[in-house]
């Protein structure tokens, strides 16, 4: 019989959990250097405002939350939807953003020199009722 | 948000109260109707119609070498990253895609398996599972989209090229 073997390691699910813990703490306390730390320099950010503006810019996401600060009663649920060697999807649910809003994030993934990094954002925000 | 919530909840002790009046049977048609109505809702399925033809566009664009198919799916400042077999990473911009299949052309051989892994009313997660890229080489495909200007348009692209077993 041929080798069978599983290309996901556990180690490699670990750290891209660990990766997304360092952006859920980077919005939870405001800090842009953890944020930054998540994110490839040339990373994508995508999504709407509740003004209905369009944001496709990464350098938006460490601005806003210059400005905003910390969001302190955020809660996250982080979920890998699917993983090879070196790529990665990965949801992240949050609920109490700044202002109450609730955001979907879908992170995606690429093992770079052995550190995972989030390549782009794309999320959809829930505010009101 | 907090009285919004009260709202609700009050709203849902009525909709519990005035149940119990009814008779089992109804009970049961109004539980199905309204679970129907939430879970299989409309726009859903129209989004996951348009999503899923988004991404065969994008599979006939790479199976025809069909550069204007790719750029129509693709938003104009999209990014594509990912590594080859041979661990060599490409990054940057989606052009690397149009220069890829104006350089190399059609692949002829390719298929692909789509699962829309999670969608919300703006935004889907793809996984675009494709065999024949080249001879023996597969890739596993990662597209974030977005709808704009209600239109569905791929964000993102991280990739993993694999050798075909």
């Amino acid at each position: 019989m041929s080798a069978n073997k599983n290309n996901n390691l556990i180690a490699d699910y670990d750290a891209i959990l660990a990766v997304a813990q360092v952006y859920v703490e980077g919005l939870k306390t405001g800090n842009v250097d953890l944020l930054k730390q998540t994110f490839h320099p040339d990373g994508l950010m995508a999504g709407f405002m509740p003004d209905g503006k369009l944001t496709t810019k990464l350098q938006f996401l460490f601005d806003f939350t210059e400005e905003n600060g910390e969001a302190a009663d955020v809660k996250a649920h982080v979920s890998i939807l699917h993983k090879t060697e070196t790529a990665a999807v990965v949801l992240v649910e949050l609920e109490d953003l700044q202002g109450g809003v609730g955001s979907t994030d879908y992170l995606s993934f690429l093992k770079i020199n052995g550190d995972w990094k989030a390549l782009s954002k794309v999320f959809n925000l829930y505010w009101g009722r | 948000m907090k009285k919004a919530f009260l709202v609700l909840a009050s709203l849902y002790s009525t909709t519990v109260l005035a149940k119990k009046d009814l008779p089992p049977r109804q009970i049961n048609l109004t539980a199905t109707k309204s679970r129907e109505l939430t879970s299989l809702s409309t726009p859903e399925i129209a989004d996951k119609q348009a999503i899923l033809a988004v991404i065969d566009t994008y599979i006939e664009g790479l199976k025809s070498g069909r550069v204007d198919l790719l750029k129509k799916v693709f938003y104009k400042d999209a990014i594509m990253y990912g590594f080859s077999e041979e661990n060599k990473i490409t990054e940057g911009s989606v052009q690397h895609l149009y220069d890829i299949i104006e350089k190399n052309g059609a692949l002829v051989n390719v298929t692909s398996k789509n699962t829309i892994q999670h969608q919300t009313s703006n935004t889907a997660s793809v996984l675009a599972e494709l065999k024949n890229t080249s001879p023996n080489q597969n890739s596993t495909d990662y597209l974030s989209l977005m709808k704009i200007n209600g239109e569905w348009k791929i964000i993102s692209k991280v990739y993993h090229l694999s050798y075909a077993n």
